[in-house]
């Protein structure tokens, strides 16, 4: 049992800088830098445009857009999860020293990937502009609701990955071939249509596969948002955050031992 | 008389695994044999009080449990039993420059530290000229820190540490860092932080310094005080032991 009277009320300024040192560190060495933020989603963009939109563009009449915006997204969290699998354990050398709250490396780990996700979308309402699809940009806050939730759910996993990494470094690797194989499970490179309608309704189980439809949905199709598949993922993301508080707050004061 | 820190029973044990299970495979091998990990107590049943503005000085050998009773007290390890209590903010010296990046440079690395070492970042602003001229690096603040020898870099560290205003200092083996001049000006440092009436905890080899500096010290022995007194008595035990 611990008692303290003064706790460090800078926590704001930490994770300032610990966001601050991370963005830094990314690009430093690096020839085009920050602009690789925006190359990789649109190489990858690019390349998979090339191969897939001759099978899917008579589904779909906005499969480039819709397949975009499904990088874009799927791009986020993919990054999103990746760093927060060794958020803390990178941070081991501080953790060993000082007693600061290390939830902060878990924002952090997000933080950055959204400054990327955000500079993307950019280009993406860019390209919006220039096709003008059915959806309306008056559905916007629509949209940013599901990247509300499908950040925290990104907070949740990483707060149960984080502090597991730790004990079971195979963490990393497993969490590759999952990302991979969510990849190909959500309707990026295939538009949800062209799935049989009984099979649609398991595809979006996955909280990411209705973030992504529904978000292609409101902006891009101008169809209907389906308000009962945006309940059952913001109570999922609920569930996936409370779980991650709690495994995180129950692990974290062990944390320093077991590097 | 107010106390800084009280640790009632405190008894910290450590897992030592046998051989380190972190992958799956060892995980599923080693789930068989139910014991795959041995504990080592590390501070048994420790009772301590420190009163405010005092200096306490620990020895001992090595592996006596020094370290992981500063680490206790700093917060970083949470005891397995027992009762800590302390008054005050405490800015751990456990080791100089932590969280420093070496592809940072100097400015970077002093408001990355400050904010680790809990200021914030106005106080930085405000002391950042204070720190750069105490650690002498001047010229060289906008430079990567990889670029700094590692005496410069101990000297930047103690520097911040300096700054971020505690009421509670733990030192671990901390006291002659950096050359004879930087030495002098620590010196200066530490005499004033006595005179404000600061706690200081300060783990030492040096038992001359222990003596300059300390009006208590205790002796840990395989994770308990043999002996807590007068610096002069506690040395003299200690030394006649080995």
């Amino acid at each position: 049992m611990r008692i303290n009277q003064r706790k460090n009320n800078n926590n704001w300024d930490l994770f300032y800088e610990l966001v601050r040192t991370d963005f830094v560190m990314r690009y430093h060495n690096s020839a085009l830098g920050f602009a690789w933020v925006l190359l990789k989603p649109f190489l990858l963009f690019l390349t998979l445009m090339v191969v897939f939109s001759w099978f899917f563009k008579n589904q779909d009449p906005f499969y480039k857009l819709n397949l975009l915006l499904g990088i874009i997204i799927y791009s986020y969290f993919q990054e999103a999860v990746l760093r927060g699998v060794s958020c803390l354990y990178e941070k081991s050398s501080i953790i060993l020293k000082v007693n600061f709250p290390k939830v902060m490396a878990i924002f952090t780990s997000v933080v950055n990937s959204f400054i990327s996700f955000f500079f993307s979308l950019i280009v993406f309402f860019i390209f919006w502009l220039w096709v003008r699809p059915s959806g309306s940009l008056l559905y916007l806050p629509y949209f940013f609701l599901h990247i509300l939730i499908l950040t925290a759910l990104i907070l949740g996993i990483n707060l149960f990955i984080s502090i597991s990494y730790i004990r079971l470094r195979d963490l990393l690797s497993v969490s590759e071939i999952l990302l991979r194989l969510i990849f190909y499970l959500t309707p990026i490179i295939y538009p949800l249509s062209i799935i049989p309608s009984r099979f649609q309704q398991i595809l979006l189980l996955n909280p990411l596969a209705v973030v992504i439809t529904q978000s292609q949905n409101v902006l891009v199709s101008g169809y209907q948002l389906s308000w009962t598949h945006t309940l059952y993922a913001f109570s999922l993301a609920a569930v996936f955050l409370f779980l991650g508080l709690y495994w995180f707050k129950k692990n974290i004061t062990s944390v320093a031992e077991n590097f | 008389m107010t106390l800084a820190i009280q640790l009632k029973n405190v008894t910290k044990t450590f897992r030592i695994p046998l051989a380190k299970q972190d992958s799956l495979r060892e995980f599923f091998v080693n789930f068989k044999s139910s014991k795959s990990f041995k504990t080592l107590t590390v501070l048994k049943k420790i009772n301590l009080e420190v009163k405010a503005g005092e200096w306490l000085g620990i020895i001992g050998p090595n592996g006596s449990g020094k370290s992981t009773l500063l680490k206790i007290i700093a917060g970083i390890y949470e005891p397995n039993r027992g009762k800590i209590e302390v008054s005050g903010k405490i800015v751990p010296f456990l080791e100089l420059g932590v969280g420093f990046n070496p592809d940072l440079s100097a400015r970077d690395n002093i408001f990355l530290n400050g904010v680790i070492l809990g200021m914030s970042r106005k106080k930085i602003f405000e002391k950042f000229e204070t720190i750069v001229k105490f650690a002498g690096i001047a010229p060289f603040i906008n430079q990567k820190l990889k670029n700094f020898s590692s005496g410069m870099q101990v000297r930047l560290g103690f520097s911040i540490a300096f700054q971020a205003h505690g009421d509670i200092y733990l030192l671990d083996e901390i006291l002659a860092v950096g050359d004879y001049q930087f030495q002098q000006k620590t010196n200066r440092v530490f005499k004033t932080m006595k005179r404000q009436g600061k706690t200081v905890i300060l783990i030492s080899h040096s038992l001359e310094n222990i003596k300059e500096y300390c009006d208590r010290v205790i002796w840990l022995q395989n994770g308990q005080i043999k002996r807590s007194g007068a610096p002069e008595t506690v040395i003299k035990q200690y030394i006649k032991s080995k």
